[in-house]
């Protein structure tokens, strides 16, 4: 019971998050063809939106029953393996659309802190990487520091950012302090 | 309004102003080339909107699913005394957020009148950025009423970028306000689509605030009035980006034109004149500078904005940006840039024949750019420039519109 009770919220939680990088991928195709007129801007925001939306379950969001779910291993690792799936996807769709690696690695660096933070803090997953995101994007409005933030992304390598969020699922799956 | 005023001392809105308030002041400060134009500060906050509507309809959420909804299970829905005024908090929240937005522009508005700029003329600025905040604050409130407390937050903010994506492809989303990052001289926002956006964003407001208040009830025609309000918010969501007009947020001003001094005289709107003097200064000096060449025949310059040709009458177009006066001087590099182009070439917007009119450009600039620094005498005119400039002279003038 308990293993379908995560498989249903896994679901759900994959269902949400395959919306918001559906959402991304459309905005990133329209800005490939240069229909809309400020995509870029948007496309940040939403990232934290898909980052947000693949984690948001990990927690009792839903039911207070899925607590019970989090309390073994497996069914964390399974819950991760969601989020992880969901990020590769959107990963491999980004690489193929030749879009630019800093919103990869920005993706990939939220969801590790999504992840660490419940680790070890035993917050909800949000309440870092919405801060943190929005402020991310909110600081690229401020000219110089949007800078020196873009060149900071760039300056971290692909492969590394994506392993980022995999050793941090890796970390809540082996200790949730909640669970 | 008691309890209105109660949520704006001990809601969380009151911990948001002052983060918004130093978020604005550092974006505004970043872009300093505003600050002889209000209109162009006031528009460059509203681009902040993007990412202050999410925030404003994730704290509304938190307010309303944590601390109002918790009370509500507690006294019993009869303990709010109107059905509405469970949207207090989210209220509360938006004040706040106009608040931070009135005291950047006021902070704006000083920094203008101390270094004499042009004060506000585009005044569909101040609706166009807060009816999106009051969107985002119904989308937190209708969060906050449905959603579990946890998900509340997240869900408003994903709402509120959704529904920014979703409207993206006709147009401007809801939640966001239409900007510039640059001078509004020559530009106006049309009223007809500042009203559409308004209302549009204020209709969506209002059915999602209905909803959340129907979700308080107990019973009755819920269902019914619950579908209602999502189909009046989703057609107040696209509808305004989807109106078929024209792509451009801005039109070319319907002002009528003045001018300031002679040889030669520099034209612009008349709400603009008192930043044309400087230029005019600087062009006048340098017809002094280049007596006795091809390069001071316009007797006029006219500001001239989106490609719009048709009411030159002989005056050579000029490309005004407040940003290149400083010191009451019109820079250098503007003012070559202007005497080069006596007429927009309409060859120009051809990739075949733009490259020899930019070629052409690229020899008389420097040139120009030696003879205003003194650097040059300005006769005789050497060849190879008197040639480039013949090119840019004998292209086919643009008397009309782009488009």
């Amino acid at each position: 019971m308990i293993f379908r009770l995560s498989l249903a919220y896994g679901a759900i939680q994959a269902a949400l998050a395959s919306a918001a990088m559906i959402l991304l991928l459309v905005l990133l195709g329209r800005h490939m063809i240069g229909v809309t007129r400020q995509p870029l801007p948007l496309s940040w925001p939403l990232s934290v939106t898909l980052v947000v939306a693949s984690q948001v379950p990990l927690r009792n969001a839903l039911d207070p029953l899925e607590r019970v779910a989090a309390k073994a291993p497996v069914m964390r690792a399974l819950r991760a393996a969601f989020s992880l799936l969901v990020l590769a996807l959107t990963a491999a769709a980004s690489l193929v659309a030749s879009v630019d690696p800093a919103l990869l690695v920005f993706i990939a660096l939220l969801a590790a802190l999504g992840f660490t933070s419940v680790a070890l803090t035993g917050t909800e997953p949000w309440l870092w990487t919405l801060p943190a995101g929005m402020t991310w994007v909110g600081l690229q409005f401020i000219t110089p520091l949007g800078t020196q933030m873009a060149s900071l992304l760039s300056i971290v390598p692909v492969p590394v950012a994506i392993v980022s969020p995999i050793l941090a699922a890796a970390l809540y799956t082996v200790n949730d302090r909640r669970a | 309004m008691r309890p209105y005023i109660t949520w704006l001392r001990r809601g969380t809105g009151r911990f948001l102003a002052p983060v918004l308030l130093g978020f604005l002041l550092m974006a505004l400060f970043s872009q300093p080339d505003w600050m002889i134009e209000l209109d162009w500060a006031t528009r460059l906050t509203a681009a902040s909107v993007l990412v202050v509507s999410p925030a404003v309809a994730a704290v509304a959420a938190f307010d309303t699913s944590r601390r109002l909804r918790p009370t509500l299970t507690l006294l019993g829905r009869g303990s709010v005394r109107k059905p509405w005024h469970i949207a207090f908090p989210s209220l509360a929240v938006v004040t706040w957020a106009v608040v931070a937005y009135l005291l950047t522009w006021l902070v704006a508005a000083a920094v203008v009148s101390i270094n004499d700029g042009i004060g506000i003329h585009d005044w569909w600025v101040f609706p166009e950025v807060v009816a999106p905040l009051v969107g985002a604050g119904s989308i937190g409130l209708f969060a906050g009423m449905v959603a579990g407390p946890r998900l509340a937050p997240p869900a408003a903010v994903m709402t509120v970028l959704a529904a920014l994506v979703c409207a993206a492809p006709w147009g401007r989303g809801p939640f966001e306000a239409v900007t510039t990052y640059g001078t509004l001289t020559g530009l106006q926002r049309p009223p007809v689509r500042a009203v559409a956006v308004v209302v549009g964003v204020l209709v969506l407001a209002l059915a999602v605030a209905t909803a959340a208040v129907e979700s308080n009830r107990p019973a009755g025609a819920r269902s019914a009035v619950l579908g209602l309000c999502a189909g009046v918010a989703a057609v107040a969501t696209v509808l305004p980006s989807a109106w078929p007009w024209k792509v451009e947020i801005y039109d070319v001003t319907d002002e009528a034109y003045g001018c300031v001094g002679s040889a030669p005289a520099v034209c612009g709107p008349r709400s603009r004149l008192p930043l044309l003097p400087p230029v005019q200064a600087s062009l006048a000096e340098a017809y002094t500078q280049l007596a006795g060449t091809e390069f001071i025949r316009p007797t006029a310059f006219r500001v001239t904005r989106l490609d719009h040709y048709a009411h030159l009458d002989g005056a050579a177009p000029l490309d005004f940006d407040p940003a290149d006066v400083h010191n009451d001087r019109y820079d250098n590099d503007a003012v070559a840039r202007a005497l080069v182009r006596p007429h927009q070439c309409s060859e120009l917007f051809v990739a075949s024949s733009a490259e020899p009119l930019l070629q052409a450009q690229d020899v008389v600039i420097p040139w120009l750019l030696q003879v205003l620094a003194g650097e040059t005498a300005a006769t005789p005119v050497p060849d190879d420039v008197s040639l480039a400039f013949a090119r840019i002279q004998n292209c086919r003038p643009m008397t009309g519109d782009l488009r």
